[in-house]
């Protein structure tokens, strides 16, 4: 048995000290960042960036996929208790899981949301570890077309997901994939975009950006909107029994097999990912259902499919990443950017090169899992004190640590003075309804992009049909048109917006 | 005839989106385009920024067209006092050190927020303070000074 020998290689990896505290850590940030809304996995993944540059590739990349998947336990925790989803992954999961506390079922709802991201974690890393070996080996089949048609379908998916317009997710990627090419042109050696500031000739770094516009934008907006008005206490009710009835568990099981099936596979696609995956899960569970009027009312299927479904999702969609070197995803991007700090290029080489960071994560991931339980469900009594917090305390200390953060990374004062620019950005995006996720993605892909098109036609001596004839990549183009089209025609656009609607 | 504006919000994409299309555009008109075969640094750049700004101007005209929605009134005290926070922290941490950057940032930072109290205020930037001196400098061992340096 090949996989096991991995799976208990990656074990070893795993479970050094180091290993374990740092995954442990992640774990804890993680679950902190999904119990307090408003601050979500993307922002703090890049502001704790420069902090894993002095840790082991390895175990920054433990301690970053722990805040990741740590994330999807805590965001349910809030939106349970408070009917705000801690984080974007959660808003299904307050339909039904709020309604549960209402009756008094707060504990259960909780439970059932923790086991099930328990059961899908566990199986979402088996199938990461099945699935390893041979789409690395697809992988290495990929020359230039495919490549640049996989980033294609990846952006549009992304713009396919984000909220709001499409033209202005598609203007967003390209306004990411502009940003990406700041810098020195590697093949000609010329400066493009750095207005003769040498600060710039490496380009703009991911941080600053996330950071800024992430983080820094969301700050200023949520201040406008006046965040403390939000944080209702609905926590004063205590969390009696923890343990699910009978009944919930005999209808939440099934769900949670549904939801744990449809995350480990919508993971994997571009684009994918937890909130696609819990958005789909609810909705198969609603048409599934024999009485589908209980939902919103309180229906244990109505967490327990969502709550699965994110968390398997969170953990497949580093698949793409690892195998292909290509983020589904912009969290996945920041740990691009993560393995770039350390030298790693993600790729199907790295499995060669570096077995031990691999199975390692992989491994590390079950291990996150079983922390996270223990975590988020006996002592759930201290992360509902912490969202007892209030804002005017907590974003101070954030813009601190993302300053520190972003100064950091290259000791760069003229850094930390983009990011402000770039949080200022960021707040003008939010200000006329442009989500900045798809940018994110852009930057990240916008080199690798120019230089796969470049290599394709080069290759092709100039005909752009190559694309067209390498019969994967010219598949990976036609479902890109595809979605695009179908999400653009005007029936399908009615029903996007009232998906989108559901979230408050 | 008048044209009325029927949507603040895309009409500020469509004139955000274009700004950045034409800038971007007349930048890169320095840097050589090359053959489809060989693409230099101006193709790639030059094809974004059309792209964006056929898209610029789709929403422009979307927004005389298409009722939407306004932009809200704009909060000026985050707007201004949040990137001066970041801004102050960056022209502080070299040379008076973390401590202060620290206080700087927390202080001015808080003060974007409507409910602030200078005691809770200066509370929590000494603890902050003490805290990411402990972290960040003896914990990770960031080069970063502590104090001003004279």
């Amino acid at each position: 048995m090949e996989l096991l020998s991995h799976i208990g290689f990656g074990l070893s990896v795993a479970a050094q000290p180091e290993n374990l505290a740092f995954a442990l850590l992640g774990c804890l940030i993680g679950t902190l960042i999904g119990v307090l809304p408003g601050l979500g996995p993307l922002a703090t993944l890049s502001m704790l960036l420069p902090i894993t540059f002095h840790l082991e590739p390895v175990t920054a990349l433990i301690m970053l996929a722990g805040i990741y998947y740590g994330a999807q336990y805590g965001g349910s925790t809030t939106a349970i208790l408070v009917n705000l989803p801690g984080e974007s992954s959660a808003v299904v999961t307050c339909l039904d899981g709020h309604q549960m506390a209402r009756q008094g079922r707060a504990g259960a709802a909780l439970a059932i949301a923790g086991l099930g991201s328990f059961f899908a974690g566990t199986v979402a890393t088996l199938v990461i570890a099945a699935m390893i070996l041979p789409l690395t080996r697809l992988a290495l089949t990929f020359g230039a077309a495919e490549y640049f048609s996989l980033m294609v379908l990846g952006l549009i998916a992304a713009v396919v997901m984000a909220r709001g317009a499409i033209f202005k997710a598609l203007a967003m990627t390209i306004i990411g994939l502009l940003l990406g090419l700041v810098g020195t042109d590697v093949p000609t050696g010329i400066q493009r975009f750095t207005f003769g500031s040498p600060e710039l000739y490496e380009g703009l770094d991911f941080v600053t950006i996330a950071v800024g516009v992430f983080g820094l934008g969301s700050i200023i907006a949520s201040l406008e909107a006046g965040e403390d008005a939000q944080t209702v206490s609905v926590l004063n009710q205590k969390i009696t029994r923890l343990w699910p009835s009978r009944d919930d568990f005999r209808r939440a099981w099934p769900a949670v097999l549904r939801g744990t099936g449809l995350g480990c596979v919508l993971g994997v696609l571009p684009g994918g990912g937890a909130i696609l995956s819990s958005f789909t899960a609810y909705a198969i569970e609603r048409k599934l259902a024999r009485d589908p009027s209980r939902f919103g009312k309180g229906a244990v299927e109505g967490v327990a499919a969502p709550e699965s479904a994110n968390n398997a999702g969170a953990q497949t969609s580093f698949i793409p990443m690892l195998t292909l070197g290509i983020p589904p995803n912009p969290v996945m991007a920041v740990m691009v950017g993560a393995l770039m700090i350390h030298g790693v290029r993600p790729g199907p080489q790295v499995l060669e090169q570096r077995p031990d960071l691999f199975w390692g994560m992989i491994a590390s991931m079950w291990i996150g899992n079983l922390m996270l339980i223990v975590i988020n469900l006996p002592l759930i009594g201290i992360w509902v004190k912490l969202l007892k917090v209030p804002y005017r305390l907590l974003f101070p200390a954030i813009l601190l640590f993302s300053s520190i953060g972003v100064y950091s990374v290259n000791n760069s004062t003229f850094d930390v003075v983009l990011a402000a620019g770039f949080g200022v950005l960021g707040y003008v995006f939010a200000k006329i309804g442009c989500e900045p996720a798809p940018l994110a993605l852009g930057f990240v892909l916008g080199p690798m992009l120019e230089e796969t098109l470049r290599r394709a036609m080069l290759l092709s001596r100039g005909d752009p049909l190559v694309f067209f004839e390498r019969p994967l990549s010219c598949a990976m183009l036609i479902t890109a048109a595809v979605i695009l089209a179908v999400v653009l025609s005007p029936q399908i656009k009615r029903g996007r917006n009232e998906a989108f609607q559901e979230q408050p | 005839m008048r044209v009325r504006l029927r949507n603040q919000q895309d009409f500020a994409c469509g004139v955000l989106f274009l700004a950045i299309a034409v800038g971007g555009f007349i930048v890169a008109m320095d840097y050589p385009m090359g053959t489809a075969v060989r693409m230099s640094a101006g193709y790639f750049p030059r094809t974004l920024c059309l792209l964006l700004g056929v898209i610029g101007v789709y929403a422009v005209l979307r927004s005389l067209t298409v009722e939407g929605e306004a932009i809200e009134r704009i909060g000026l005290r985050p707007v201004l006092l949040v990137p001066l926070a970041v801004l102050l922290f960056a022209l502080s941490i070299r040379s008076l050190g973390l401590v202060v950057a620290a206080f700087a940032i927390v202080v001015v930072g808080s003060l974007a927020s409507p409910q602030m109290r200078w005691r809770e205020t200066l509370v929590a930037a000494a603890v902050l303070a003490a805290g990411t001196v402990a972290l960040f400098i003896w914990g990770i061992g960031l080069l970063i000074p502590v104090w001003p340096e004279f």
